[in-house]
């Protein structure tokens, strides 16, 4: 693992109009960083990343097929106890609620086994940039020159979605639901609804706010049509909390991501899989805060079991102390020892590692100038390079 | 190759957009060949070579979309057009018009095009029906590509056009009812985006 720096491609921005990408600024800040890119070897992608990473999520499913079972385990998992049976029956029933994606966040330099620092399993976003405009990057540098003509990429998530999206029932209208105004969670939503219409679907944009409910309890759009199914940008965590909540059991609507990914999408899987698997190679011990050996680890990152963009993180190394603020916390803090990140002086970097459906299909890495990755973090592309 | 073999955008792109692997100034084994002839000459077997052309074709027949009328075609697809293909299961209610084949790609996997994969395994000989060349190793199913004419040179799949009509919304099943209640579902954190 290589960072390069290469020049930028000069009429990058008019690309990014014309492939619809609205977000390469945020914050009044860049987003898209094309000034360097990261050059991976075939091995490292292989072996180290996607086998890594198919092997991380076959044990996030091992834990889900337990917790479904074991009603402590969902508890330990931060479920809610009313939504046990309904998280439960949807994993049973997870033929019929499938998985569209989810996104491990890797530590990786190159050395040693990559480790897991998180796993996004419901509400993930960075995919349209991963998959379509660092693809397009790719192609353009393999055009002019810039990247040798048999360089690659770890990235086949976009033929991997529409694949994937043929698995939901395409019955009825497919509801895509989230924050649809945010530009970052719109374009999200967007490119998911794009890839859903390639496999056959149609797909109709609702904000979150305006779900309604009608007296048999199913939810419906803005045309009072009955929504069957359901993608929503919006965690399973606030869902079980919101007012419609109750009516979930007996909505009949289908959810993507699906209620039983709730079991995964808390850090909570941190401690729970290292007392699986302590000492495996891809996992870094870790612990709920109240455990005596949580105090044992002297460079540690802190983090609530409900948390997005790095909020209420804090990180302990080297005497050091990084301490981000925000809203989460309520529901308890797990422990999990510090990683080493590849670090440059373009800053530090994580690696976002895409499952869709139950395979391991791209790769997206995030530079920030801090250790812990906050939404101010820039997208730097990458390339398999020999 | 470990990335996408082509990107389609349909919806959300500055206009429908397809995009496909670059393959070099010189054509390399695996681009897209417009007939058996031209794929036998970047030295592929032109038993291979034909295999690939007539499962594409059968593809083609059997998948490219239906438009009412020439004009709705090309603009929606984005492509050449022409009346569609005979003797696929068009239905009653006279001519329609399809997307024009432009070439055909040799794959080495069948999961996008089941179609054109299924004629293979049961219409050409020796089993596996692979061949290596060079560094990759092609199973001889072909399937049929289409040129944007907004883009030449860039070719999309089949499965890449968004089904006609489809904006439209008709034809699918969500019951209508009555709304009593707006707003309940979310969000609980304002303000945060739900992202991550």
């Amino acid at each position: 693992m290589r960072r390069l720096a290469i020049p930028p491609r000069p009429d990058w921005r008019k690309t990014a109009d014309r492939l619809g990408f609205r977000f390469a600024e945020m914050y009044g800040a860049p987003y898209w960083d094309e000034t360097a890119c990261f050059a991976f070897t075939l091995r490292e992608i292989e072996h180290d990343i996607e086998d890594s990473t198919r092997e991380l999520h076959a044990l996030c499913l091992d834990l889900a097929d337990r917790a479904a079972r074991d009603g402590r385990l969902l508890t330990r998992l931060g479920v809610t106890a009313a939504f046990h049976d309904y998280v439960a029956r949807s994993w049973r029933n997870r033929d019929l609620e499938p998985s569209l994606y989810g996104r491990f966040d890797l530590a990786y330099d190159g050395t040693g086994p990559a480790k897991m620092l998180e796993y996004n399993a419901d509400t993930p976003t960075g995919l349209y940039e991963t998959a379509v405009f660092q693809w397009a990057w790719l192609e353009e540098l393999r055009r002019s020159g810039a990247l040798p003509l048999d360089a690659d990429q770890f990235n086949s998530a976009h033929e991997a979605l529409v694949e994937r999206f043929k698995a939901f029932s395409n019955r009825s209208l497919f509801h895509f639901v989230g924050a649809i105004d945010d530009v970052e969670d719109g374009g999200t939503i967007d490119y998911l609804l794009d890839c859903a219409a390639q496999a056959g679907h149609v797909g109709r944009k609702l904000h979150i706010d305006r779900v309604g409910l009608d007296a048999r309890g199913r939810f419906t759009d803005e045309d009072d049509l009955v929504i069957d199914q359901m993608f929503k940008l919006h965690p399973w965590e606030w869902i079980f909390e919101a007012p419609f909540a109750s009516h979930l059991p007996i909505s009949g609507c289908r959810f993507v991501e699906p209620p039983w990914k709730a079991m995964l999408s808390t850090k909570a899987i941190l401690p729970l899989l290292w007392e699986a698997h302590p000492g495996h190679p891809n996992l870094l011990p870790a612990f709920f805060a109240d455990d005596p050996r949580a105090a044992a680890l002297d460079a540690y990152v802190h983090k609530p079991l409900f948390s997005r963009e790095g909020a209420n993180v804090t990180l302990v190394q080297d005497g050091e102390t990084v301490a981000i603020e925000g809203p989460y916390g309520a529901e308890g803090f797990v422990v999990q020892q510090a990683a080493r990140l590849f670090s440059s002086p373009g800053g530090y970097a994580v690696l976002g590692s895409w499952v869709v459906g139950d395979a391991p299909c791209g790769l997206g890495v995030r530079e920030d100038a801090s250790p812990v990755t906050m939404n101010m973090s820039r997208f730097v592309p990458h390339a398999i390079i020999g | 190759m470990k990335r996408s073999n082509g990107i389609a955008l349909g919806l959300m792109g500055a206009g429908a957009v397809a995009l496909s692997v670059y393959r070099g100034p010189s054509e390399v084994v695996g681009g897209v060949f417009t007939d058996a002839a031209q794929c036998t000459r970047a030295g592929i077997p032109a038993e291979d070579c034909d295999s690939a052309q007539r499962t594409a074709s059968i593809a083609h027949r059997a998948r490219a979309p239906r438009y009412a009328n020439r004009a709705t075609c090309e603009t929606e697809a984005d492509t050449v057009c022409e009346a569609s293909p005979a003797g696929t299961s068009a239905g009653a209610g006279g001519e329609t018009y399809s997307p024009a084949m432009g070439g055909f790609t040799l794959s080495k996997d069948c999961d996008y095009y089941s179609v054109g994969c299924a004629a293979s395994e049961s219409g050409t000989s020796g089993g596996g029906g692979g061949f290596a060349t060079g560094m990759r190793t092609f199973r001889n199913t072909g399937q049929p590509v289409y040129e944007s004419r907004r883009w030449r040179g860039s070719y999309r799949p089949v499965w890449a056009f968004v089904e006609p009509g489809a904006s439209g919304e008709r034809g699918r099943a969500s019951l209508k009812t009555e709304t009593i209640s707006r707003g309940g579902f979310g969000p609980a954190f304002g303000g945060f985006r739900a992202g991550s």
